[in-house]
């Protein structure tokens, strides 16, 4: 019985506790069982009591007798008792190193989620927003929605309840002062609002009444009437001169529905007459599901009511319709860019953790001492753990609220890069669900950043602590370095993993930069020319403007060339279907490719080469001669290499035949990676769509600087029509770089998040070669003392640094490259496996290692046996 | 471990630190000795096992409220006596005087017939 009671107490006391009253106990239970009647009982409740207290003694340190409930003394102290801020304190440097970086790698990664949570979590800001969908026609890569469809679908369709539609427009404003205005803004049907579930900010909506009265309104954005009438009340029943006719202000939206692009300011779309069976697919649907209905039976109704229209309109192709969640809709675009760079920051706050535990790690080594007395004195691992723990959890809060402060000024250098078109940029911030979030992570921060220090420091035996006391060395074996290397490697994997995905995401921009063109981006300038319907009410109109603009200014000094376009490279023009006389294949229907209209001074001024044949004469600007230009791609795909000059094309049965008279070179149509869709050029004329030609782009190639060339365009401009709006002067190198804007954001971004990651892993090699030799200065003191050469310990020393590092390195290799396919989306076209690119990561963080380790190293090799054995 | 705090401190004490203390204050006496008193002082009511007696021996003796007593010659040299110190005399001391005062404050208030 005694022995048994032995073995269960040792299962519950601390050794401690048994050291000195092992004895007693079993004495006092065996005499308590031998002078019962019943002693099973006692000895039971001898088994359960060493139980209870055994397990309450290791639980709670010595306390109070007064302590009553034995609840309470579960509980761990989340608040920071007086020698926690006061070390935290008194070791200023340490600490606010400790901050500054947690700062950094806490404030990145709150400044990307602010950017991730407004764009990709947050509901749009609209009455159920999981309600309200998007819906598209699609064919291949093509998306829009024509009127046709949208009418018969808001005449038929009971799963939706409601349906609204809206396409964007450009208006010419006059003002009384200033210059013309260009205006962005948007034709939308009277329920748009009233679908999406957005009051008005003043006045009211649409009513369908406006149709009928032909009193011109608008509607004004929020931001419009704080601009012009100081505010939303004050610009109801205020008019605005649009395109030459006066409009009435009736409403004031607020800039929620901002997500759809609908501008500074919205007229009514008028769906009647021609518009009704335009088969262009220039307009954006949304709906509302109704409460009984979902979108995949959406998609099926609204297929169903398509089959009619197909019926109506042959030879328009079969369209499959696509429903999408507002919502999915607005951030689809994004999520890959915008998960990848969260996981990118992420990496960066995983960095600086182990960075953080590293410095901790050294500091507490020489904080040895104190935590031998503290063993010595009774402290159990369980509280050194959670005094440990506390602390840099302490340090991660302080570190999470000077991150809170450096968030702001790095969402800001983010937002200057974050490409134009991400949605949402206004709602961007560091609002409440940001701020939680940070704490959140500056808690797991500080806890992830104590664990292994917390492990490390408080798993030492008693009686090799108290031989270091004193000392203030810790780690005499080369062996207890273990936990550094540990994250040295961690570090080494996440740093190359980071540079890989900056090099390929680097590389990929390159390529594309490195892309011919196709056109030439140097002294170039373009500028759109807006004509406004009340003042050039004919195709020959504008022409004869752009015609008398570009000759006066071809006669400017510098000046070499002009020539206007309805769309530029990049900006991913109209489309249409081919069809080729004598095609080989006759499925010609099928073939889609781009069209624009130019006048004849385009193609030099946009540096565009002539393949074969010729360039339009000013015979041909008026389009009645069926004359057309094609890209070096329709010949290779339509007419499989054939010379085309003299062959003929048209874009539908019932319209003429052209002749082809020129190939040119291919031009990039939305990216610089798809040079390949192929391009129809026409007389400005001869298109017939005024709305289309009513834009357009001038290009002008001049040797002048590009203010000087701004000045002559605005002059020229202007002698001939004061009103003409000039919007989006650029040189034409813009379009290449707003072109890459996603591009060019990411790879800015990972490249800095690598950069400072660099940074941070650097300092962490460092201080961990420095931890190294400092504890084993005995060591190497002797090594050197019995004829170890100092270069010899200089060597040893930064290998030893470097096996962690080129462990990492291996392993952050090997994940890369199983990652990198994930990163292809991102990557166009340019390989994932990027020898040079692995190369240079590799390299880049061997040398920074090398040169990391060998400042420490370096110290090794100096060390003087007599004074190192001496202080030891 | 000795500490410095006031006696009054310490209130109010478990019933088990005070019913342990009381048992010393008759005079030194080793474990087993100690259960059986707590049990007959509390008529049964505070049941105290051999490993919590240590364990409250352990938290007593560190906050100087009792000490260990050097071994008597010729006594059993394996058992050891635990007398009470000043402070812990002072501590019990002052947690009666405040239980004697709950008391009359009960017997002022007709809670407790004392008659």
């Amino acid at each position: 019985m005694e022995q048994l009671f032995r073995r269960w107490i040792r299962l519950f006391y601390t050794r401690r506790f048994l050291a000195e009253y092992e004895e007693q106990v079993l004495r006092a239970m065996a005499e308590d069982v031998g002078a019962s009647s019943k002693p099973w009982l006692v000895f039971l409740f001898a088994l359960k009591d060493a139980a209870v207290s055994g397990t309450r003694t290791r639980l709670t340190r010595s306390k109070h007798p007064s302590e009553r409930n034995p609840k309470n003394k579960m509980k761990i102290n989340f608040f920071p008792d007086r020698t926690i801020i006061r070390r935290l304190v008194s070791q200023p440097g340490h600490s606010l190193l400790v901050v500054a970086v947690l700062a950094l790698g806490i404030g990145s990664t709150a400044a990307v989620f602010s950017v991730f949570d407004t764009v990709i979590l947050k509901d749009p800001p609209v009455r159920d927003a999981s309600n309200l969908v998007r819906v598209h026609e699609t064919k291949g890569d093509l998306a829009g929605v024509a009127a046709p469809s949208f009418l018969a679908w808001s005449r038929n369709a009971t799963s939706l309840e409601g349906i609204a539609a809206f396409s964007s427009a450009a208006y010419n404003l006059a003002s009384d002062n200033n210059e013309p205005l260009r205006v962005q803004g948007s034709n939308i049907t009277t329920n748009l609002f009233s679908v999406a579930g957005i009051e008005p900010v003043a006045g009211r909506y649409f009513r369908p009444s406006d149709f009928s009265s032909g009193e011109p309104v608008t509607l004004v954005s929020m931001g419009l009437a704080e601009r012009l009438f100081s505010g939303p009340e004050q610009a109801i029943g205020k008019t605005m001169r649009l395109d030459g006719r006066d409009h009435t202000i009736v409403g004031v939206y607020p800039n929620e529905l901002e997500i759809l692009r609908l501008g500074q300011l919205a007229t009514p779309l008028d769906l009647t007459g021609d518009r009704a069976s335009n088969l262009a697919m220039n307009i954006g649907v949304i709906g509302r599901v109704a409460a009984s209905s979902n979108p995949e039976s959406v998609t099926q109704e609204l297929e169903t009511i398509g089959l009619d229209i197909a019926q109506a309109f042959p030879g328009r192709g079969d369209w499959s319709i696509r429903v999408t969640r507002l919502h999915d809709a607005i951030r689809q675009p994004f999520n890959g860019a915008l998960t990848l760079l969260l996981v990118a920051v992420a990496s960066l706050l995983l960095m600086t953790c182990t960075n953080v535990a590293g410095l901790v790690l050294a500091k507490g080594m020489a904080r040895t001492g104190e935590l031998s007395i503290r063993i010595a004195l009774g402290a159990s691992r369980g509280r050194l753990i959670n005094m440990l723990l506390l602390e840099s959890i302490m340090l991660g809060l302080v570190g999470g609220l000077a991150g809170m402060v450096a968030a702001r000024p790095i969402l800001s250098a983010i937002l200057r890069f974050v490409p134009a078109n991400l949605p949402r940029i206004d709602e961007i911030g560091i609002h409440g669900r940001v701020i939680a979030f940070t704490v959140g992570i500056s808690i797991a921060a500080g806890a992830i950043s104590g664990l292994i220090p917390a492990l490390q420091l408080s798993g030492r035996s008693l009686s090799r602590a108290m031989s270091g006391v004193g000392k203030g060395t810790g780690a005499a074996r080369p062996g207890n370095n273990l936990p550094g290397g540990i994250l040295v490697l961690a570090q080494s994997t996440i740093l190359t993993i980071i540079l890989v995905a900056g090099g390929l995401l680097g590389k990929t921009i390159l390529d594309l930069r490195s892309n011919e063109t196709g056109f030439a981006i140097e002294n170039r300038v373009t500028v759109d020319l807006n004509f406004t319907a009340s003042k050039y009410a004919t195709d020959r109109d504008v022409e004869n403007f752009t015609e008398e603009l570009e000759r006066r200014l071809d006669l400017l000094p510098g000046v070499k060339a002009s020539g206007t376009t309805t769309s530029l490279p990049l900006e991913g023009g109209l489309w249409n279907y081919y069809y080729v006389e004598g095609n080989p294949n006759p499925d010609g229907a099928e073939t889609t490719g781009g069209f624009q209209a130019i006048t004849p001074g385009y193609f030099r001024a946009m540096g565009i080469p002539l393949v074969t044949g010729r360039f339009f004469d000013s015979a041909e600007r008026d389009g009645t001669r069926n004359v057309v230009l094609v890209s070096q791609s329709f010949a290779n795909q339509l007419l499989s290499g054939v010379n085309p000059v003299g062959r003929r094309m048209r874009f539908s049965e019932n319209r003429p035949w052209k002749e082809i008279i020129g190939v040119v070179g291919d031009t990039p149509n939305e990216s610089l990676a798809d040079r390949s869709w192929p391009q129809v050029y026409l007389p400005s004329m001869a298109i017939g769509l005024p709305w289309v030609t009513r834009w357009r782009r001038l290009v002008v190639w001049t040797d002048n600087e590009t203010d000087v060339a701004v000045r002559q365009i605005r002059e020229a401009t202007w002698n001939m029509d004061p009103e003409m709006p000039l919007s989006r002067m650029r040189p034409l190198s813009t379009l290449v770089d707003t072109s890459l804007a996603k591009e060019n954001f990411l790879a800015i971004l990972v490249g800095a998040f690598g950069l400072a990651a660099a940074l941070l892993g650097t300092v962490g090699i460092f201080g961990m070669v420095n931890h190294a030799v400092r504890s084993r200065r005995r060591e190497i003191g002797i090594r050197i003392a019995i004829g170890e050469a100092p270069a010899a310990v200089f060597r040893h020393t930064v290998l030893d640094g470097l096996k962690p590092v080129i462990a990492g390195l291996g392993l952050g290799l090997m994940l890369s490259w199983w990652g990198a396919t994930g990163l292809s989306v991102f990557l166009h076209g340019t390989d994932p496996v990027q020898p040079l690119v692995y190369g240079a990561a590799l390299g880049l963080l061997l040398i920074a290692a090398a040169v990391a380790a060998s400042g420490p190293a370096l110290m090794a090799s100096r060390i003087n046996p007599v004074t190192a054995l001496r202080t030891d | 471990m000795t500490s410095n705090k006031e006696p009054g401190d310490f209130l109010p004490l478990t019933p088990r630190f005070f019913h342990l203390l009381l048992a010393l204050a008759e005079g030194p006496s080793h474990g087993y000795e100690m259960m059986k008193q707590v049990r007959h002082l509390s008529t049964g009511k505070v049941k105290i096992g051999p490993g919590t007696l240590y364990e409250s021996i352990q938290r007593l003796s560190s906050h100087g409220l009792i000490k260990k007593r050097k071994a008597r010659p010729g006594n059993d040299s394996r058992r050891i006596d635990y007398e009470i110190t000043d402070l812990g005399a002072k501590v019990l001391e002052a947690e009666a005087v405040r239980l004697a005062e709950l008391v009359t404050h009960a017997t002022a208030i007709g809670v407790l017939r004392t008659t």
